[in-house]
């Protein structure tokens, strides 16, 4: 009899147990994975040239417009980078334009990340003023 | 060949050396052409205009689309078509004179080259390429475009290089300057090639009109159409060796005043964007919306059903803020705006209304 109430116990711990690492947790993960969408945005002129943002490249207090879907939202550039920051589950595709240097590009969020570069060649400039 | 054949191949001509590719492109080199045909110049080639004097009663008749008389026949513009009638009209015994001449003048020359044709001259498509405009009575052809274009340089070639300048009340149509072994040598009114961030342009002193003070508005048009305003910020002398004028991060324009004299500062002016005057509204149009509640008003709240910090009235601009989800909450879409005088809230979106396009 003492030996049937142990295996109960047992039993019904172990069941315990079990609940607690395969219902409880599951939901704590789900709930983690609503995270924001981040469209992080640089735009540098490259005058080093090695393909990089390097710092005195970036390109300052510029209007950038990102759309996604039907709406859209207007942020400055500060030292050559803006981020937008989007709670949408399901963004499939942002675009990113710089009106004042006519230019726009386009991106789909991987692991809730888009990134867009927009890097210019330097001018060649004269060695004294005409 | 006909004036409609003529006429097409210089506005093919035009087309292929303003590279206007798209429709909008297509109607302003179509306008352009139009206020020089008011300025008396017509095509009488694939490359070539002529000038015609402009304050001759005639021509002005032909320009307002009034009926003319040449001869026995009378010349009407319609819609770029003429029609000729018989009937006398108007112009003095010396014109007809001169017209007679001119019309023999035009047989003898057709004559001319169809013998130069049937016996062995160039052949004939070289003999067109090669044929100048008949110098016929008061028409003077002038130098292939020399006389049409407000630039001898190549304009820029993107959408993002500036096609002219306004200073004031007058635009510049802007060349396109190029650095040759270290020298930039402007002629006229030019941006420099490249100069994106920082647009650099050069203009000749004696071609402005008054003077730039300081916080008037420039404004650059872009190849694109878009239109860019800076605020003058700075007006000094430099030595010509301070190049560092030219460049910088922040969006702005550098405009030198040269001149001919070999001195060793020149005059800039620096202004920077200015962004209050940039219109960038228009593309965020499609976020802003209009409050439009079935009582003349709606309730501003913390949250979703939360405490009311406000009441917008109906006409209101508001914009949705895109960087919070809506909520669905109650049978209502509940989303996060902002007024123009900054206050934020949710609102139920059934009660906003797009701003018509």
């Amino acid at each position: 009899m003492k030996r049937m109430k142990r295996m109960k116990r047992i039993i019904l711990l172990s069941l315990l147990i079990f609940l607690t690492f395969t219902i409880i947790t599951p939901i704590s993960v789900q709930a983690q994975q609503e995270e924001a969408v981040r469209v992080e945005v640089f735009a540098f002129v490259d005058r080093n040239g090695d393909k990089l943002m390097s710092q005195s490249e970036g390109i300052e207090n510029t209007p950038i417009i990102l759309t996604v879907g039907d709406r859209s939202q207007v942020k400055i550039l500060k030292e050559g980078r803006v981020t937008f920051s989007l709670p949408y589950a399901e963004v499939e595709e942002v675009r990113v334009e710089i009106p004042y240097l006519a230019i726009g590009d386009e991106s789909k969020p991987r692991n809730g990340v888009a990134q867009i570069k927009f890097r210019l060649d330097p001018p060649e400039l004269p060695v004294y003023l005409p | 060949m006909t004036t409609k054949t003529t006429f097409e191949e210089y506005f093919n001509f035009r087309i292929d050396r303003a590279q206007a590719l798209t429709p909008g492109k297509k109607l302003a080199l179509t306008k352009q052409m139009l206020e020089e045909a008011h300025q008396g110049r017509v095509p009488v080639g694939r490359d070539q205009v002529a000038q015609l004097p402009v304050e001759s009663r005639s021509v002005k008749a032909v320009l307002a689309g009034e009926p003319v008389s040449i001869g026995k026949a009378r010349m009407q513009a319609t819609g770029g078509t003429a029609t000729m009638l018989d009937t006398v009209q108007g112009l003095s015994g010396g014109a007809r004179l001169g017209i007679a001449i001119g019309v023999l003048f035009v047989f003898l020359l057709i004559g001319f080259f169809g013998l130069r044709m049937v016996f062995g001259g160039k052949d004939s498509d070289q003999a067109n390429e090669d044929a100048q405009p008949t110098p016929a009575m008061s028409v003077t052809p002038t130098a292939p475009f020399g006389g049409v274009v407000l630039n001898d340089t190549d304009p820029g070639k993107q959408e993002s290089d500036p096609a002219s300048i306004q200073i004031g009340e007058t635009s510049f149509v802007l060349g396109r300057g190029e650095v040759d072994d270290g020298v930039w040598e402007p002629t006229q009114a030019e941006w420099l090639e490249g100069t994106q961030v920082r647009r650099v342009i050069a203009i000749p002193a004696k071609m402005l009109e008054s003077p730039i003070k300081l916080e008037d508005i420039l404004r650059i048009r872009l190849r694109s159409g878009v239109s860019i305003p800076y605020s003058v910020v700075d007006i000094t002398a430099v030595q010509r060796t301070q190049i560092e004028v030219l460049s910088s991060l922040e969006p702005s324009l550098v405009v030198i005043l040269f001149d001919d004299t070999a001195t060793s500062s020149r005059q800039v002016v620096i202004a920077k964007l200015a962004l209050s005057e940039m219109d960038i509204a228009e593309e965020s149009e499609q976020n802003t919306y209009l409050v439009s509640g079935p009582v003349g008003e709606i309730n501003l709240r913390e949250r979703p059903y939360g405490a009311v910090v406000g009441v917008l009235k109906n006409g209101t601009s508001v914009e949705i803020q895109i960087d919070v989800e809506p909520v669905n909450d109650g049978g209502y879409k509940w989303v996060r705006i902002k007024t123009s005088y900054g206050a934020e809230g949710w609102v139920v979106s059934t009660y906003l209304t797009e701003l018509p396009k």
